[in-house]
């Protein structure tokens, strides 16, 4: 449905995107993942139209929409501070969209009525946003984009102002909205976690690359960098010697004696026993270490 | 916190320099106030509201004061015009620009105001502008655009701009989040754009002496040359008035909240910010 084709942004003096590619289906929950500065925002940006690429294409059924406006694509954002109009009531800022689309008042009306009690917010319709809590203004600037029904929505770390809590609270009403809807979600996020629980699909990525796209389970079963699994933080670095290799696996000695077992990534021709490698050790299945993962980068 | 704690008291010098200085603004104008308000009547002092019909009845200082409010309120609406344009414009220009416009429209605040009015008057002489109350007006924009330009320019830096890409993202233009987000987030910043200016030409004697027409005082020229034949208790109470006006204006303006915000710069940010934190403990 979305086709991201070698999209790249460089200021100038440093690039913020490194030629990504990417393909969002039909009712997709995709998640951005990646540490802040890792392009991740940049590229929803993009995306939306409130900032352009200096190369690549993004095409929406088939055209390109690369060219247009904010305005003119049918994406609507939800911004990381809510970005709630202050100097309006929930149901201004709810119908500003539709406002701007000309819409008849009665049609506007009943769009801002019905998403009001989607979220159970009606009772707000008239309170100003200042007023509210961080739930509450979240539902409010969510509505606030779907009220306008676009083909995609984009999340731009929508629940990283809200505590602990209320923020699993959200990630479930939010998940079980968009299957619901059946929408298309876009969602950056720089919370592993919360990535892992809500998404169909994972794009990883690090420094303006986009390493690895896969769903949860298999991003965090089987990362394909360093970076990944460590990002994802399943991982802990220790050291340990070369003991044993056979086929793909190899077994390290540990510094505390015990032995790991698991995958590498040295070329096989750099490869002796004996020699110091850094070992990533899975948390999740550092009691059975014959699973362990190990990767491998030589030592000086 | 708790109200209930008492804060320690300032020092004792502190304190008597606090009331020094209350002495030294407020005691010339209570004189004046007391001054206008009493008749030597036989050796004798009196109450009385004499001073201030005389004020009122007389026509020439009447026209002086509706010069006074025609050129105070003209000129304070140009320049909010002006200085709202032009703040709004220099947001969003790149920032080495930004600096230097921002540096060179703060001339007025700095320059000598009696060097101003000589600029001005030579200027006029160049146009061959006829001195009036146009000129009076004119002058009295430029020296006040500086004023409406910080107020408005202060409100403005604290905007979060991600409100207008949330009105971007929703199918606003540049010119409606003008008109929809940002003009009316700077209300505030306007209003007290507009009453600052209007108490600056309310106020401005220098400038208006050098650039007003003949037969066009406004009150603060007529105060000066009907203070050349001496102090009467009806000059007082002219003064009184216009400290009265100047003052209920000013009040107006606390009032509003446009005040804060010239002063205290970045607080509604740090205001937000702070209520941010409380929302996330509900």
């Amino acid at each position: 449905m979305l086709e991201i084709l070698n999209i790249g942004k460089s200021f100038s003096r440093q690039t913020a995107l490194k030629s990504v590619n990417l393909s969002i289906a039909e009712g997709e929950f995709f998640s951005l993942l990646g540490p802040s500065g890792c392009g991740k925002t940049t590229l929803m940006r993009i995306i939306a139209g409130l900032e352009s690429a200096t190369e690549g294409r993004i095409l929406l059924n088939g055209e390109r929409i690369e060219h247009l406006q904010a305005a003119e694509r049918p994406f609507n954002m939800v911004f990381q501070k809510y970005s709630l109009f202050p100097h309006m009531t929930v149901g201004q800022n709810i119908a500003y969209g539709l406002n701007l689309k000309k819409l008849s008042k009665d049609e506007i009306e009943g769009r801002v009525a019905e998403i009001l009690s989607l979220f159970e917010m009606s009772d707000f319709r008239q309170r100003m946003p200042e007023t509210l809590s961080g739930g509450q203004a979240q539902r409010v600037a969510i509505a606030r984009a779907l009220v306008n029904r676009p083909k995609v929505l984009l999340l731009d770390e929508p629940l990283s102002a809200l505590d602990q809590k209320l923020r699993e609270h959200m990630q479930k009403e939010l998940r079980t909205l968009q299957q619901k809807l059946g929408l298309t979600f876009i969602y950056v996020t720089h919370d592993q976690e919360e990535a892992l629980i809500m998404s169909d699909r994972i794009g990883i990525m690090n420094k303006g690359e986009l390493v690895q796209v896969s769903s949860p389970r298999e991003i965090y079963e089987n990362p394909e960098t360093i970076f990944a699994s460590q990002f994802l933080g399943a991982t802990s670095l220790l050291q340990g010697e070369l003991v044993e290799i056979s086929q793909d696996l190899a077994t390290v000695r540990l510094s505390d004696g015990s032995l790991v077992r698991g995958k590498f990534n040295i070329p096989s021709d750099q490869i002796r026993l004996g020699m110091s490698l850094d070992t990533y050790v899975r948390k999740a299945m550092v009691f059975n270490r014959l699973e362990s993962q190990v990767f491998g980068i030589r030592d000086k | 916190m708790s109200s209930e704690r008492t804060r320690p008291k300032a020092p004792r010098l502190a304190s008597m320099m606090f009331w020094i200085m209350l002495i030294l603004l407020y005691l010339p104008i209570l004189v004046m106030l007391v001054g206008s308000l009493l008749e030597d009547k036989d050796g004798s002092l009196q109450w009385t509201f004499k001073w201030f019909l005389e004020v009122i009845h007389d026509e020439n200082l009447m026209d002086a004061l509706k010069n006074s409010l025609f050129v105070g309120f003209v000129s304070s609406l140009l320049s909010t015009i002006l200085g709202t344009a032009s703040a709004v414009a220099l947001y969003r220009t790149t920032s080495r620009m930004y600096w230097m416009m921002e540096g060179l429209s703060m001339i007025s605040l700095i320059f000598p105001e009696i060097v101003f009015a000589l600029s001005l008057l030579s200027w006029f002489f160049v146009l061959k502008l006829e001195l009036g109350l146009q000129t009076v007006i004119i002058a009295h924009v430029s020296f006040s655009l500086s004023y409406v330009l910080m107020t408005v320019n202060s409100r403005l830096v604290t905007l979060d701009p991600s409100l207008e890409d949330a009105a971007r993202d929703l199918g606003a233009g540049e010119w409606t989040i003008l008109k929809t987000i940002i003009l009316p987030l700077l209300r505030p910043a306007i209003l007290g754009g507009f009453i600052l200016s209007f108490l600056l030409s309310f106020d401005d004697f220098l400038i208006t002496y050098f650039v007003n027409g003949v037969g066009q005082d406004t009150l603060p020229v007529k105060l000066y040359t009907a203070m050349k034949m001496g102090v009467s208790p009806k000059l007082n109470a002219l003064s009184s008035l216009m400290f009265l006006m100047t003052f209920s204006v000013l009040i107006f303006f606390f009032r509003s909240g446009s005040f804060r915000i010239l002063f205290e710069e970045g607080s509604s940010k740090v205001r937000s910010d702070e209520r941010e934190q409380t929302n996330n403990l509900l």
